[in-house]
């Protein structure tokens, strides 16, 4: 009887051991689910049409992103007839703000910082070790219903992301971070879905943006080209007005 | 044998594997992902504030904590605040900031003012993040902590008083020790199982020498004992090994509840607050304890030691003292004299609890009391209030018939209250919307079913006040004895008071006896004998309060406290007791039957919190019981079909808290709420299971009710104001078939079409806003599962099929609600330079009936909605239409306009950056006629210079469609003659155009290119 026991204890703890969840297996994981390593690490641009959506306003506002590793970041987004550029090239982050001038110039510190962590959202689970960011897995937690791990991300400057992570699939489906604003520290998270496949890898089309529980805005794709040649340029502050 | 072992092998690996499931698919709280309540406040007046604590080094970070209304965060000194312990406990009784480092908090909860009504709390809790995350850290069945006192040379030094259980005798009390930061716990000081630790003060700069108050203290539903032979103080010299009492000096015998309170400018000074049998007041000791002195007796520092008692030192001056009470007492002597600034008016809330002194700047005082939190820059002589913190502790609530609906309820110690689930103003329902009708504690608020003008409301001990909106008269309609030898009327502090569900002009109050009066109060009909168990024991309330006698209808007992006459039959009443009793009379009272006995596994006495008589079904009747006043925590529910001859269990393992309510649907008799002191619970199936909705939280919910109009369920929660779920009509619709399905269209209300309106405010961020509704129409859907892969978007198309709007849709499992604008787009002005008007709100859709369509990748689920125009504004059909026509005619020129606007100064860009030196002179030449002709239509520069063509359409457009009626004639002549001056510019732009074929010719021959520009098809398409 005692024997018994033992050998189902051992089993429990084998077959618990196998299926039990590392960080490493669940990247594993993630990585299969988004079409694989190889893929992922052969990402070098990345330019994305797509609309920011005010639902409850019925604003939409046209935008494009313009990626280019390691550090390089451009969107546009359409406000009232105007165009709003935010750029990072590297060294310089720069806006052009038309209700303020036509002329581009440097952003604020702020705005800034805000552009840089904006870099830092490609594909972080990809590249982590590369770009010194410590990931923990803090285990099983729910999302709206949906079981999922809990990621901790630690970049080199101490920001903190959390990625939430389908237990089924391994494919994120919220990250989460504080953001000040404003003189108020806020909950922000992102929620992905409609993720497609664009050369082989899973995008998500759709990312909700929330703020405390409220949607405060959604970016809805319907364009993602993968390694298409993009100009250094464009990232860089043009010397003088267009 | 093997293939036993195989067998468990195998399940052993399938229960690993394969978590449980069962075959019944059944409700859970994913399923509300997408109903979620909103707030609507108030924070007119606040709630109950229990502690409050800044950063030294940076005190604009200031923590907040409510009775029971969570924890709060303000990073710029208190003008706005911040939620951050939302998913933990609503009661807050102690927090602690870590100086050295201020991102490590510890907050203690379950409240400490031990009133009548206080919530529990569940433990100590830590964050090292500034709040963002918060882990429990032990004392989980402490059920309330007073303080958390770090040493200040070493962080992982931790003390904790857990004064312990309020109702009933427990282990779990005494001073808690932690030398590793919270990893581990040992008692340190306790006396015995009714003796809790209600202070503990470190010396800072000896912080080895502890000082510790020990209380005995007790509440029964029917009474309260401050004081015993546990109450003493005690220090200790080495970090709490040993211990001695330090009592030469104060008052001989038993004591009650001592705080104290060291000067942190001066350590060997302490004072102490004492409640004693005789000379209760202020004592000092200048030599760490040794020896006391009393300084002060006055009634206000001494007054009600089991609400108040606690004060603070001013950091920098040791004779600067705030003592707490039923006003902020302050003494600028060592407590000889005190002075009380608001003690005659002042405008601030009595009830102070809790006091944060700003270390940098003395100057500046917090005090959190029974109101809200208030802040001085003057030592405490004038306060401002903040009224940003939505915390305010309803009793019960009710609801008007207007459009929109009004709210009425009662609140702790914030009197009676009616304010507006909506309002028109785009910052939400703000503090000024809301209205008092009467003072004390609030509890029932019911507007007069057909009398505009009646407000019936009560507060504590049955005082019962029909107060006349239009008149501002009140008049105290309370029954009172009217035969000679009658014995006096009990009430409740909560006593109930009930509307007939069948008669307007029919009211009840119950006492020991129920009064029934049709003449609005004037007269009482006692209709029942005593219902009560009129057990002389549990009537002592004259003697309650222990070493300090407080007698305020608090402890009142063998009462009425629920009341309920069956909407089918006005003869059936159903009444539940504080002490346990649940009648039911079928003749109008003349017979009444205790049937409480016939409920199995219910405890002797137990309070009936709510009984409920079914407008489905005249049999039935649901009952909620709540024990926790005798240390019960757990939840009763229960239903009858047979008039109360026999009771079936409705609880069941997924709910939390003692219930407070239950409540039937008014459409769908499967559809239960019910709340507890730890949120609101739904069920689809009558009561079988049971699912939390998580955005209520875990605060209490004492009451709720169903708007019949509107289907929203209204919540009176305590300490979160009131909060409204929009239109429960999806959840009517719900059941096992759709639950099943992997998505489903559910029904909605129809959704009004209001035209917007805008008020000039500019009221600052220091204002709490209530959330308005969405103005739009509601989608609501089903999903089985999140939706991750492939396409998910919701569609809406009118009566012809045409797809009108497209959004992305909700993504969450359970029930989604997104809100359609229903309006067209915006116009397409087009680009320009300079700053120009823009107008980027669509034109309203006709009202009627539209297709919703969710498309989930290959599928599609189809269902109607309904707009309505707004009955409020009421605009005849012919008006709404003529409207209606005049802004699409608008709207079509804006289009034309944008659409030449947007050529032109194409053009003009692509000549600038062909003829950047300017040396082509016919491009130069063309580009000016281009840019004279641009400038008559749009603004080049300037601030509000005369709008140009594009913005005098503009301006009317939107003055148009910013009223739901007919246009003036004014405007509607308007639109034709600014039509005729956007034909005038097409022929201008015509001619343009002909000339740009040559221009073209020339820029062929000289760059190889063509000036381009677009059909108005391709203009249409573009972004």
């Amino acid at each position: 009887m005692r024997k018994k026991i033992i050998l189902v204890l051992i089993i429990f703890l084998i077959v618990h051991f196998v299926f039990s969840m590392t960080l490493e297996k669940l990247l594993q994981k993630n990585y299969e689910a988004k079409g694989g390593l190889e893929n992922l690490k052969a990402i070098k641009t990345l330019y994305i049409e797509g609309k920011m959506i005010n639902t409850q306003q019925n604003v939409e506002m046209p935008m494009k992103m313009w990626f280019k590793k390691p550090n390089k970041i451009r969107t546009e987004v359409e406000m009232m007839g105007k165009k709003i550029v935010q750029a990072y090239d590297g060294e310089k982050a720069w806006w052009i703000m038309p209700f303020l001038g036509p002329e581009p110039k440097l952003m604020p510190e702020e705005q800034a910082k805000n552009i840089k962590e904006q870099k830092d959202s490609l594909s972080p689970l990809v590249d982590y070790k590369k770009r010194g960011i410590k990931i923990e897995l803090l285990g099983k937690d729910d999302f709206e219903g949906t079981e999922v791990y809990k990621l901790k991300l630690t970049y080199k400057n101490g920001k903190v992301v959390y990625y939430y992570l389908d237990a089924d699939t391994g494919i994120e489906l919220k990250a989460e971070s504080f953001v000040s604003r404003g003189g108020e520290e806020r909950k922000v998270e992102t929620v992905f879905s409609d993720y497609k496949k664009v050369n082989g890898i899973y995008f998500p089309f759709t990312m909700e943006m929330k703020s405390g529980d409220i949607n405060s805005g959604t970016m809805s794709f319907t364009k993602i080209e993968v390694n298409k040649e993009i100009p250094d340029s464009i990232f860089e502050m043009p010397k003088k007005e267009k | 044998m093997k293939i036993c072992k195989k067998f468990i092998l195998y399940l052993v690996v399938f229960l690993v594997v394969f978590p449980a499931f069962s075959s019944k698919i059944k409700l859970d709280s994913s399923a509300f992902n997408g109903l979620r309540a909103r707030s609507i406040g108030p924070a007119v007046m606040g709630g109950r504030i229990t502690a409050i604590e800044g950063v030294n080094s940076n005190p604009n970070i200031i923590y907040v904590g409510a009775a029971g209304g969570g924890l709060w965060k303000s990073i710029n000194g208190g003008t706005t605040f911040v939620p951050i312990f939302d998913d933990y406990t609503m009661s807050i009784g102690a927090i602690a900031i870590d100086q050295k480092n201020p991102d490590t908090v510890w907050v203690g909860t379950g409240e400490t003012n031990m009133r009548n009504t206080v919530s529990v709390g569940t433990g100590l809790y830590k964050s090292t993040d500034g709040g963002k995350h918060w882990k429990r850290v032990g004392l989980e069945n402490s059920e309330r902590i007073a303080k958390i006192a770090i040493d200040p040379t070493n962080s992982k030094i931790v003390y904790v008083a857990v004064p312990g259980h309020l109702w009933n005798d427990s282990k779990d009390r005494g001073l808690y020790k932690s030398t590793d930061g919270g990893k581990t716990w040992k008692k340190i000081l306790y006396v015995d199982e009714k003796t809790g630790c209600i202070d503990v003060e470190v010396d800072p700069q000896r912080p080895e020498v502890i000082y510790a108050s020990m209380w005995q203290f007790r509440r029964k539903p029917y009474f309260f004992t401050s004081g015993g032979p546990g109450s003493n103080i005690y220090r200790s010299d080495d970090g709490g090994k040993t211990w001695k009492k330090i009592r030469k000096g104060l008052p001989k015998g038993e004591l009650g509840r001592v705080s104290l309170a060291i000067a942190p400018s001066r350590p060997g000074t302490i004072y102490a607050n004492v409640e004693a049998k005789k000379k209760s007041g202020l004592y000092v000791s200048y030599d760490m304890g040794e020896n006391w002195k009393f300084v002060n007796g006055s009634n206000f520092v001494k007054m009600r030691p089991f609400y108040f008692s606690h004060f603070v030192v001013d950091p920098k001056d040791f004779r600067r003292l705030y003592v707490t009470g039923l006003f902020l007492s302050i003494s600028k002597n060592g407590g000889k004299s005190f002075s009380f600034p608001f003690s005659m008016g002042g405008g601030v809330h009595p009830d102070i609890h809790a006091i944060w002194i700003n270390p940098n700047n003395t100057k500046q005082v917090f005090v959190g009391c029974d109101g809200g939190v208030y802040r001085s820059n003057n030592y405490g002589q004038q306060f401002e209030f903040l009224a940003n913190l939505p915390v305010s502790q309803f009793y019960h609530v009710y609801y008007d018939l207007e459009t929109p609906y009004n709210v009425y309820g009662g609140l702790q110690d914030n009197g009676a209250w009616y304010g507006p689930s909506k309002s028109f103003s785009s910052y939400g329902i703000q503090n000024k919307d809301w209205k008092n009708v009467g003072g004390g504690d609030g509890f029932y608020v019911y507007p007069h079913p057909k009398d505009k003008d009646i407000i019936y409301y009560s507060w504590q001990g049955g005082e019962f006040v029909r107060y006349n909106r239009r008149t501002n008269e009140s008049k105290s309609i309370k029954p009172l004895p009217t035969k000679k030898g009658e014995p006096e009327y009990r009430f409740n502090w909560n006593a109930a008071v009930a509307l007939s569900p069948n008669d307007p002009e029919t009211i009840y109050i119950g006492a020991q006896y129920l009064f029934k009066s049709t003449d609005r109060g004037d007269t009482w009909v006692k209709i029942s004998p005593d219902l009560t168990t009129n057990d002389p024991e549990k009537q002592q309330q004259a003697k309650s309060g222990g070493l300090t006698p407080d007698n305020t209808t608090a402890e009142n007992h063998c009462t009425i406290v629920s009341i309920s006459e069956s909407p089918l039959n006005k003869n059936l009443i159903w009444v539940g007791t504080d002490d346990g009793n649940l009648q039911i009379t079928k003749d109008g009272g003349k017979n009444w039957e205790n049937v409480v006995k016939n409920i199995k596994n219910l405890p002797v006495n137990t309070w009936c919190s709510s009984v409920v008589a079914s407008k489905f079904k005249e049999g039935r009747a649901y009952a909620t019981f709540d024990g926790h006043r005798t240390g019960d925590m757990k939840t009763y529910i229960f239903v009858t079909e047979d008039y109360g001859k026999t009771w079936k269990s409705l609880t069941t393992s997924e709910i939390k808290g003692y219930a407070h309510i239950i409540r039937e649907d008014i459409k769908n008799e499967n559809l239960l709420f019910l709340g507890t002191e730890f949120g609101l619970y739904v069920s689809i199936d009558r009561g079988e299971s049971w699912a939390k909705v998580k955005s209520v939280h875990n605060v209490a919910v004492r009451d709720i009710q169903i708007h019949p109009k509107t289907n929203d369920l209204i919540l009176a929660t305590h300490g979160r104001g009131i909060l409204i779920i929009d239109d429960i009509t999806p959840l009517r619709a719900l059941n096992e078939d759709i639950l099943k399905s992997p998505a489903y269209m559910l029904p909605s209300r129809p959704s009004v079409m209001r035209t917007p309106t805008y008020f000039q405010e500019f009221p600052g961020n220091g204002e709490f806003f209530g959330e308005n509704p969405p103005e739009g129409a509601m989608i609501t859907y089903y999903l089985k599962k999140r939706h991750i892969f492939g396409t998910l978007k919701v569609q809406v198309l009118d009566k012809n099929g045409k797809i009108i709007q497209e959004f992305p849709g909700g993504k969450s499992r359970g029930i989604n609600r997104i809100y359609w604008s229903m309006r067209y787009k915006g116009p397409k002005m087009g680009r320009s330079p300079g700053l120009s008007i823009m107008i980027n709100v669509g034109p309203m859709v006709p009202e009627g009936e539209y297709t919703v369509r969710l498309i989930k990748n290959k599928k599609i689920y189809e269902s109607k909605i309904k707009l309505i125009p707004d009955p409020i504004a009421a605009h005849s059909k012919e008006d709404r239409e003529i409207r209606y026509k005049a802004v699409m005619k608008l709207y079509g020129m804006l289009e034309r306009l944008g659409y030449i606007v947007d050529n032109v100064s194409s053009l003009i860009k692509q000549i600038e950056k062909l003829n950047k030196k300017k040396k082509y002179k016919k491009l130069n030449q063309f580009k000016n006629e281009l840019e004279a002709f641009n400038k008559t239509l749009v603004q080049y520069e300037g601030f509000m210079t005369e709008p140009k063509l594009r913005g005098r359409v503009s301006l009317l457009y939107s003055s148009v469609m910013m009223y739901g009626g007919r246009p003036t004639n004014s405007q509607l002549h308007n639109i034709d003659v600014l039509e005729y001056e956007i034909e005038k510019a097409k022929k201008r732009y015509d001619y343009l155009m002909r000339k740009l074929i040559s221009v073209n010719k020339y820029v062929k021959k000289k760059f190889r290119k063509k000036l381009r520009i677009l059909t108005f098809e391709e203009y249409k398409k573009k972004d």
